[in-house]
């Protein structure tokens, strides 16, 4: 609702003007944007299409993504069906054959990790918005991290007369990258093996990071809404399994996790899955410096 | 000696736009007003002003003290269709004032409402959804339910309208002899001029499209000019035996 | 999932949530006789706006004031109550518009709808935390949820109580009313604040759609069988119940969205009354 949006767009009409030498990225989530701009520096101008208060299964599609996605040098989309609902449309409109799948421009994010939850082509089932496996890696910071290799590569393919320029990020971003995520862990490990049950399963990958157990997810399947008897089975479950935390996105309703989490004794977190979900993470690092600090708590407090 | 009803002093009509007037009138205890009027020439605004449902635009409308007890019946189609309600339960609803807050209606409600029906025909239907029933058997149950407030005044809006010349003549017959008997103080607006004036002692000539308003006594008013410049056209009165006939003069060759 | 849950087994989990639903579902068909009858049956969709209107106010205020969490005045500008303060405050504006107020409606609904979104701008937070406030869902809820929903179902049966035959004649012939010295605009206020608060708390508790349901379904089945005012109302009532009730237990037994498993029971109930009437 705030004004980002409009900036956002009037940033996306306004950029080549300004742009130069640089290569265009577009990227659906923010994460990767912040990647780019990270490892490209100035020699890349970054912009993503979903905001990180948005849930990235379901997004409205505005003409200035098709605009930006037309005048595109590279397009990074996370994959494994998560930009399904909306992102064909806007390639089909945008009329730019690099960016489509398979052409030049187009980064499949999700090449560089191992994908959870895939499931064999007999299982899908109706509504069910997790059909092409879990898509939701960039909520751990190893898999981004895996992520920024392939990004880099990929700069380097588009862009290769900086060489020496993006090495010298690489270094950095990799320093940064190593000293934060030891410190996360650290900051995490005390809680190793707590069990945390979640809206949607959009965190499997940062718990398996962080050492975390799942105890289950309130929507019976990824993207159906929860039921009362889904529910009431989890409750059974995790009331012997002592699950401290309920963890959600910021865009999914905080009704049922509530009172889920009120009956279960734990505390309901609402963390930043993306970039620029909360106040104060409009960085690849504050966002998971915040998640952290959200799910280990305060440093004195409880 | 009679005394003042109800009172208008140089009221404007109309809701936020001013529609007709100054109007000045005396209703006095026992009156038959009848007020007549091309259609939407503002005969309802006057109405409802008179009862208070509708405030003047301007002016003073002044009612007597202790207040007298007004019942409307209001034009069928202005009554929600829809409720589920049987003759009786509209009847009572005449009642509605005269229960305290969480009453129902008891026994002697039942008595009144019983009785207003018999008297209008009507206590065969006593059961059956007001729907259901045809357009003289509604006007009917809505006048049973005016008469079941046992008001001081009674106002009625084009009560035959609609109607089969047999149920418009049983209706005025009826209201005419409420009037004699009881002293009913009555107010009308006629359907058609010729209905009014072989009722009412009293009549009103309201068109707001010309600006004209006029009232007093029946035998006043009742003469060819007036009539003309009401409808603007002209107008011709025949009287034969009791009854008083107005229709528009047969335009010259 | 194949495995059953034991519906009775868990029934600390759930009472409060079929509480809840209950006593919305009874409340919301008891008014949806009024709001059918009376033609309104698009006036809760323009309180969802006004409610709206108010969450986002209450967004603005709190902004503004930079308050937190901690202080007083948060509770004062809590984003539930502004909407309800709103939405009961509607009534007077819905009570001023004739019967059928398709217009007026439909004003209110646009109008509202237009102001949420512009003054939304200024507002940092975004359209799913207005949804929110307003918005609840009818799997689980909490003793305060209950508690809430029947102080509103006690103040609207009271008043009603109190006020039956004079609401009626006022909805039924409202010119008649005030003739017969009724204060009608004071009446109609009375049934649509009753309305609102009804209906936001239950939107708060169940969700949109099965309080929009609830209101409309039981009435409409209600009013095909009942032969008298009284009937349509208790009827109705009852209707809601086993929406709500039923709905409720069929939501645990095959997996269903709580919500639309309760209207799925009003619409039956609907399609029984209709048949049973031919
Ligand atoms: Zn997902």
């Amino acid at each position: 609702m705030a004004l980002a949006p409009i900036a956002a767009a009037l940033a996306l009409l306004l950029a080549p003007a300004a742009a130069g030498a640089a290569l265009r990225v577009v990227t659906t989530l923010p994460d990767f944007a912040e990647l780019a701009r990270e490892l490209g520096g100035d020699r890349v101008q970054a912009e993503a299409m979903v905001r990180g208060s948005q849930d990235p299964h379901f997004v409205d599609a505005k003409p200035s993504f098709v605009l930006a996605l037309n005048r595109a040098d590279l397009l990074v989309s996370n994959g494994l069906g998560l930009e399904d609902g909306w992102l064909p449309a806007l390639l089909r409109q945008a009329r730019n054959p690099e960016v489509l799948p398979g052409g030049r421009g187009h980064l499949d994010a999700s090449r560089a990790i191992q994908a959870r939850d895939v499931p064999s082509a007999v299982d899908r089932s109706m509504g069910d918005v997790h059909a092409g496996g879990n898509p939701h890696y960039y909520t751990s910071p190893e898999a981004l991290f895996q992520v920024a290799r392939l990004l880099e590569e990929k700069l380097l393919e588009l862009d290769p007369e900086d060489r020496a320029g993006y090495a010298a990020r690489w270094r950095t971003f990799e320093a940064t990258y190593r000293e934060r995520s030891a410190a996360w862990r650290a900051r995490l490990a005390p809680l190793q093996g707590m069990p945390v049950a979640v809206y949607h399963r959009s965190w499997d990958y940062l718990l398996d990071w962080a050492g975390l157990t799942s105890a289950g997810a309130l929507e019976p399947k990824p993207g159906i809404p929860p039921s009362a008897a889904h529910v009431t089975r989890l409750l059974a479950e995790t009331r012997g399994r002592g699950v401290r935390q309920v963890w959600q996105e910021v865009y999914h309703p905080t009704s049922l996790s509530k009172v889920f989490a009120e009956k279960a004794g734990a505390r309901l977190l609402v963390l930043p899955s993306m970039v620029g979900a909360l106040p104060g993470t409009d960085h690849l690092w504050t966002k998971f410096d915040r998640l952290v600090e959200l799910v280990a708590g305060e440093p004195n407090g409880p | 000696m009679s005394r003042t009803l109800l009172e208008l002093e140089r009221v404007i009509l109309g809701y936020r736009t001013p529609l007709l007037g100054p109007i000045s009138l005396r209703v006095e205890q026992g009156d038959f007003w009848g007020i007549a009027g091309p259609n939407g020439a503002g005969k309802t605004t006057l109405v409802k002003t008179l009862l208070g449902v509708l405030p003047p635009h301007r002016g003073e409308r002044r009612v007597a003290e202790p207040r007298p007890r007004f019942a409307y019946v209001p034009q069928r189609h202005h009554v929600q269709p829809d409720f589920p309600l049987r003759v009786l339960d509209v009847v009572l609803l005449g009642r509605t004032d005269r229960l305290g807050l969480g009453r129902g209606p008891g026994p002697a409600d039942r008595r009144v409402a019983a009785e207003q029906l018999e008297r209008l025909g009507m206590q065969a239907s006593i059961g059956r959804p007001f729907a259901t029933l045809s357009s003289g058997q509604q006007q009917r149950v809505l006048l049973a339910r005016a008469l079941t407030a046992e008001p001081d005044v009674l106002v009625l809006d084009e009560p035959t309208e609609g109607l089969d010349l047999q149920g418009e003549a049983d209706i005025l017959a009826f209201l005419r002899s409420l009037h004699r008997e009881g002293r009913l103080t009555t107010l009308m607006v006629g359907h058609r001029l010729g209905e009014v004036v072989n009722v009412a002692d009293h009549l009103c000539l309201v068109n707001h499209l010309t600006g004209l308003f006029e009232c007093g006594p029946l035998a006043e008013m009742l003469t060819e000019e007036r009539l003309s410049a009401v409808y603007g056209q002209p107008v011709e009165i025949d009287r034969c035996a009791e009854r008083v006939n107005v229709h528009l003069r047969e335009p010259g060759p | 999932m194949s495995e059953g849950v034991p519906f009775w087994e868990n029934w600390p989990i759930w009472w409060e949530a079929m509480l809840v639903a209950l006593l919305a579902g009874a409340g919301l068909a008891y008014l949806g006789v009024w709001v059918v009858l009376k033609r309104v049956v698009y006036v809760p969709l323009a309180l969802s706006q006004v409610a709206a209107v108010g969450v986002v106010v209450a967004f603005l205020i709190e902004e503004a004031a930079g308050l937190t969490g901690d202080s007083g005045w948060h509770c004062l500008c809590e984003p539930s109550w502004i909407a309800l303060l709103f939405a009961v405050a509607s009534a007077f504006y819905f009570a001023r518009t004739e019967a059928g107020g398709e217009r007026a409606t439909g004003v209110a609904y646009l109008v509202c709808s237009a102001l949420v979104l512009t003054l939304g701008a200024f507002v940092r937070r975004d359209l799913h935390d207005i949804s929110g406030v307003l918005f609840g869902q009818a799997v689980l809820a909490q003793l305060s949820q209950v508690v809430t929903t029947a102080a509103a179902l006690l103040l609207v049966l009271g008043s009603h109580l109190l006020c039956h035959r004079r609401l009626l004649f006022a909805a039924h012939d409202p010119a008649a009313a005030g003739a017969a010295g009724l204060r009608v605009y004071r009446l109609e206020v009375l049934l649509y604040a009753g309305f609102a608060l009804m209906l936001s708390v239950a939107t708060r508790a169940l969700g949109a759609l099965p309080a929009f349901g609830l209101c409309v379904l039981p009435a409409l089945a209600a009013l095909r069988v009942a032969r008298g005012m009284g009937q349509a109302l208790a009827l109705s009532t009852a209707f809601g119940l086993v929406s709500a009730g039923l709905g409720y237990y069929l939501s645990f037994a095959f997996e269903l969205p709580a919500g639309a498993s309760m209207v799925l029971v009003a619409g039956l109930l609907l399609a029984g009354a209709s048949a049973f009437k031919k």
